[in-house]
């Protein structure tokens, strides 16, 4: 069979609009319950391979003073996420690059996106004799922008080219996971530290982000599980030229439904919904539904 | 990145260390399982005696579907145990916990000759006398 489920859950398409990267993974022993990366390697697995499918759609954005409005941007985004990761006893790294297709109306526009660089090390890895001891996981990433941001899109009435927020961003992740049971439980956070960037002559400096995940789940065998989980994203106010754009902070509220198979011969399948900004209180954010498909193979 | 943004990092370092302090290995319980290669396989199997062992299960402490396979085959005396993809003491506290720690081994390449990629798996010596793995 394919690798057991003793852990899980690395939420997938929930993040799409929280962390700027789509982050569908993996469930097992080494991954936990959020990761910035897609695509997480189990203890026994030298190198793996993803590819992961999401559609977003449904897109409305929400105000500073949390009412809902029509998002101008595009309608549908399709993502294509190839990762690849290898591993090395405790530690494992991956490298992940998003291809976009955003469209609105007849306008379509192919873009790839940031890509992320992500290092993990697996603390405390889980053991099943002691179900009640969680897996913890630290992970450092680093995403580079590359795409075309609202910063300094050349198409600021719909935002067809935007791939991006815009910044180099650092970030920083602890993640604990109890799934040696078949019920599963997992904490996560991670803290962003975006790079200052300029635009249009000024120093532009997103502010700090910190994400919470909470995700719980049901494995109906070794090879099959459930995950529901929720997403807090909130985010400081940013700076411009050195002054605080008042009321600019942010905060999205999501909820995730996946659905993971393990498959023969290594290889895995992830199903996921997410709905993003579901929640209420959300702020300065955008709600949309994403569905993601992904694909793992290890080899 | 500017200095004020650095007031994130103590919150992760803070989670570092947290994580860290539990990870200390259980030493006392290294070496209770000793390591297996392919070249001492046959004398520890001794497979020309009939009684001798003819199933070997794989496990690791992480693999929580290996239990149920590992509780099949304990009380089958011709079965030995091999912790494979993880780390030794691990490999020697499950063993112990278990209650298989008398036949129990680290592997030592088995799983690299053997091409073995996936937990739980088990191997059969098979009637010619060659083992065949089954990643289960």
């Amino acid at each position: 069979m394919v690798n057991t489920f003793v852990g899980a859950a690395l939420l997938s398409a929930a993040t799409v609009s929280v962390f700027g990267v789509e982050r569908q993974a993996w469930a097992c022993a080494s991954c936990g319950s959020g990761s910035a990366a897609p695509l997480v390697l189990y203890p026994n697995e030298r190198y793996k391979a993803y590819v992961g499918y999401s559609l977003a759609s449904a897109f409305e954005v929400v105000t500073a003073d949390q009412k809902i409005g029509t998002d101008n941007g595009p309608v549908k985004k399709e993502t294509l996420t190839l990762a690849l990761g290898a591993r090395r006893g405790m530690f494992f790294g991956t490298i992940s690059t998003p291809l976009l297709a955003n469209s609105k109306g007849e306008e379509q526009e192919f873009l790839v996106a940031d890509p992320l660089l992500s290092v993990y090390w697996v603390a405390l890895a889980p053991d099943f004799t002691e179900p009640f001891v969680p897996q913890v996981q630290l992970s450092a990433n680093y995403k580079h922008s590359v795409a075309r941001s609202t910063y300094n899109s050349k198409s600021p009435a719909n935002y067809i080219d935007v791939g991006g927020n815009g910044f180099n961003e650092l970030s920083a992740q602890i993640d604990s996971w109890w799934a040696v049971t078949a019920y599963k439980f997992g904490l996560a956070a991670l803290g962003t530290v975006p790079f200052e960037a300029e635009y249009n002559g000024r120093a532009v400096n997103r502010g700090n982000q910190i994400v919470t995940i909470v995700t719980t789940g049901y494995g109906f065998t070794d090879k099959h599980q459930v995950l529901f989980g929720w997403v807090r994203s909130q985010r400081a106010a940013r700076e411009s030229d050195g002054e605080v754009v008042q009321n600019s902070d942010e905060l999205t509220q999501s909820l995730f439904l996946t659905g993971d198979i393990a498959l023969p011969e290594g290889f895995a399948l992830r199903l996921t919904m997410s709905h993003n900004g579901v929640l209420s209180p959300n702020k300065n954010s955008s709600r949309s539904v994403v569905y993601t498909t992904a694909l793992t193979s290890s080899f | 990145m500017k200095a004020d943004n650095l007031r994130a990092l103590p919150f992760l370092s803070l989670a570092t260390l947290s994580a860290c302090s539990t990870t200390s290995p259980r030493g006392s319980e290294q070496g209770l399982c000793p390591p297996l290669s392919p070249a001492k396989l046959s004398a520890v199997t001794a497979p020309t005696q009939s009684d001798g062992v003819n199933s070997i299960v794989f496990f690791a402490s992480w693999c929580s579907s290996c239990k149920s396979h590992i509780l099949e085959e304990r009380n089958n005396p011709q079965s030995i145990f091999v912790g494979v993809f993880d780390l030794p003491e691990k490999i020697a506290s499950t063993a112990q916990k278990m209650g298989i720690d008398n036949r129990c081994f680290t592997d030592n390449g088995l799983a690299e000759t053997w091409g073995l990629m996936r937990l739980p798996a088990q191997a059969h010596l098979t009637t010619s006398g060659k083992w065949k793995v089954i990643e289960l």
